[in-house]
């Protein structure tokens, strides 16, 4: 039983299925005994009316005037019957009895109460005479002149009270079988509902990881409320150790670039091995600067970043970093908002514009467009020889660069594509630009609908 | 040229030194944040090389403090981190160019060069007074074409007349940004330059307006 869920409603269904048992029997008892003490009390009082309704004279033996006025008593067989004896005589019998007399003994015979004969013989080959469990009570009384008691003997069918109970163990059964239904309904959406803030830690911490959320924000259940704060603990301490390496590499990179920029302008333009081994570390030490770069890419807190505004800003560094070009830009929108990482997406601003920039010749045409309220389309293009076919499918893998010349590491464009595209579910496309004959490079975002 | 270089180690703050001072500039050097900002604040630079991870204080501090001053100097920043989002708040604090280590030392020249004289309101490398040319590329001046022999403090007179043109500039105006803060300043020697350099032009662009200082003009006085 590896599921919570499971296992809480499985113990809480043998619980309620042991109660309910328990409960039925318990009632049903109790009903039975109720209706068993008011027919017994019934039959008890009809024998009282039975003796007070008889008259005895003992002038010529024993008479007896005897009668009940329910109707059971006169219809055959009804298994409500009357008798009165004196010793084993038989004095007087209800009409219901017919042929038959109780004898003294009443014995259950086969399990079954049933009229018995004087000689013992069992009557049920006599068909027409149904089989009734009878309830029989009886009282002997003393009168003055009369030797022997008496004997007053009444019985009812307990059909009649049996059928009562039978009834009600019916609908009691039903009722507690449509309550137990209810209670196990009530008890999958208790543990659903109980479960909920589990889910919702689940959630929660998939948001973290994709980078949506720096830690488990919403309010939980005192009980659930721990293991929370623990994580995001856990994750606390996660992004310190995260922060610290990149603080490493970043003053690794600075502490190793200074003396490496000392190194290389020492070296003598004839020394070409110690050249070419500078140009090499730099080049490694940029490559996996870039590589940790990549791995951070997408973890930065994200937030609204108006991309007009910050283009204009990125421009404007642009014409301090290449004062030559002339970059133009095309907005008809004043205000556009995606939801990123403000690094992230400079990082891709400034790897486009700064490409355009090192493979143009001098002219930039920025476009920036909104389609619908789902998209923004960002249109970057320059007047550079462009790419082939075959170098636009290229240009995105680790590493490659068109001109070996050019300063760069290579990864520029790809961290581009992996911003974009896996961290902030865009496109990035590359054709040949129409207006300036370079390439053009198309990236769509989409659009940040909470305004 | 006056320039500030800050820059915390020592042999690339010297090394950096030496090649502006090879390229005609004359160099103050501070190896902290907190002398850098000081020097900043106290002596007119025509442009000032910083590192941003200095001691002391930050380099970024020290341009956010120095632009909250107006001190309006083109300020070219150094740096080991080369991610856009360092560049952006580099920009931001208000640096006017970016070069990241280990840099080549003709890049940080050229674009030294570049933002001297786009912060003279300068395009081109070459700057022009009527039949005077000067090269701030090649550190060479031209009068009609032909190359003047000039020394390395007649060179740094003549090129700051010539970004700083139509206006006049006082004899302390020029020895602050002539010499750098250790050498010893007497105003007396300007008049001796300026008389040097009337006399290999032949013609008197530098006028002398009495009582300021002078001007490159080519106006007839």
């Amino acid at each position: 039983m590896n599921s919570l869920a499971v296992r809480l409603f499985f113990s809480a269904t043998i619980w309620i299925f042991f109660t309910l048992i328990s409960a039925g029997l318990l009632l049903s008892d109790l009903n039975e005994k109720t209706n068993f003490e008011a027919f017994d009390d019934r039959l008890n009082l009809l024998l009282e009316t039975l003796i007070g309704a008889s008259r005895v004279d003992s002038s010529d033996g024993i008479t007896v005037v005897s009668t009940i006025g329910d109707p059971r008593f006169f219809q055959p067989y009804s298994g409500w019957y009357w008798q009165v004896n004196n010793g084993t005589e038989t004095l007087v019998r209800s009409r219901s009895m017919w042929d038959q007399v109780f004898t003294s003994d009443k014995r259950l015979i086969g399990g079954r109460s049933q009229f018995i004969n004087s000689v013992g013989k069992d009557l049920q080959e006599e068909t027409f005479i149904e089989t009734k469990k009878l309830h029989i009570i009886e009282r002997n009384i003393s009168f003055p002149g009369i030797n022997s008691p008496i004997t007053f003997i009444v019985s009812g069918d307990t059909e009649e009270y049996k059928q009562n109970i039978n009834k009600f163990n019916k609908l009691l059964s039903i009722i507690l079988f449509i309550l137990g239904m209810g209670l196990m309904i009530a008890v999958f959406l208790q543990v659903k509902f109980g479960l909920l803030p589990l889910n919702k830690i689940k959630a929660s911490l998939f948001k973290v990881r994709n980078g949506d959320e720096q830690k488990l924000v919403d309010p939980y259940p005192l009980e659930v409320q721990p293991l929370a704060s623990e994580i995001n603990e856990l994750l606390d301490h996660n992004s310190k150790i995260i922060d610290r390496a990149k603080t490493h590499v970043g003053n690794l990179a600075h502490v190793l670039k200074t003396p490496l920029a000392v190194i290389s302008n020492e070296v003598k333009n004839e020394d070409s091995i110690m050249k070419n081994q500078v140009s090499l570390m730099k080049r490694h030490i940029d490559r996996y600067l870039k590589k940790a770069h990549l791995e951070s890419v997408g973890k930065s807190s994200k937030e609204k970043v108006d991309i007009i505004t910050l283009m204009k800003k990125m421009i404007s560094i642009f014409h301090k970093l290449y004062p030559d070009f002339d970059i133009l830009l095309n907005s008809k929108i004043s205000k556009a908002y995606v939801f990123g990482s403000m690094d992230d997406i400079e990082e891709v601003i400034g790897n486009v514009i700064e490409n355009s920039c090192k493979y143009g010749k001098g002219r930039i045409i920025i476009e920036i467009n909104t389609h619908g309220k789902q998209e923004l389309e960002l249109v970057i293009c320059d007047d550079g020889s462009g790419l082939t076919v075959e170098e636009m499918n290229k240009v995105f893998a680790r590493g490659f660069r068109i001109d070996e010349q050019k300063s760069g590491t290579g990864l520029g464009l790809n961290i581009v594509k992996d911003i974009v595209e896996t961290y902030m579910k865009g496109k990035v496309n590359l054709k040949k630009s129409k207006k300036l004959g370079g390439l053009e490079v198309n990236i769509l975002f989409p659009l940040s609908t909470s305004k | 040229m006056r320039i500030l270089l800050i820059e915390d180690d020592p042999d690339l703050n010297n090394q950096i030194k030496n090649s502006l001072e090879d390229s005609g500039y004359s160099v103050d050097i501070a190896l902290d944040g907190e002398e850098g900002h000081f020097l900043g604040d106290t002596e007119p630079y025509d442009a000032v090389v910083l590192d941003l991870g200095l001691p002391k204080i930050d380099g970024i501090t020290v341009l956010e403090k120095w632009r909250k001053e107006k001190k309006n100097f083109p300020v070219l920043i150094l740096t080991a981190r080369d991610q856009w989002s360092d560049k952006v708040s580099g920009f931001d604090a208000g640096a006017d160019d970016y070069l990241a280590k280990p840099f080549q030392m003709e890049e940080l020249l050229a674009r030294l060069r570049a933002l001297i004289r786009r912060s003279a309101g300068h395009a081109s490398s070459d700057i022009e007074c009527g039949p005077l040319k000067i090269d701030t590329k090649s550190n060479k001046v031209f009068l009609n074409g032909m190359k003047l022999k000039l020394t390395s403090h007649e060179y740094k007179i003549i090129e700051y007349f010539l970004h700083h043109q139509d206006k006049v500039i006082t004899r302390t105006e020029l020895v602050e940004h002539i010499y750098d803060q250790d050498f010893d300043r007497d105003s007396n020697t300007i008049e001796v330059f300026i008389g040097r350099l009337r006399k290999k032009m032949g013609i008197n662009l530098i006028k002398t307006e009495r009582g300021y200082g002078y001007r490159l003009s080519l106006d007839k006085e």
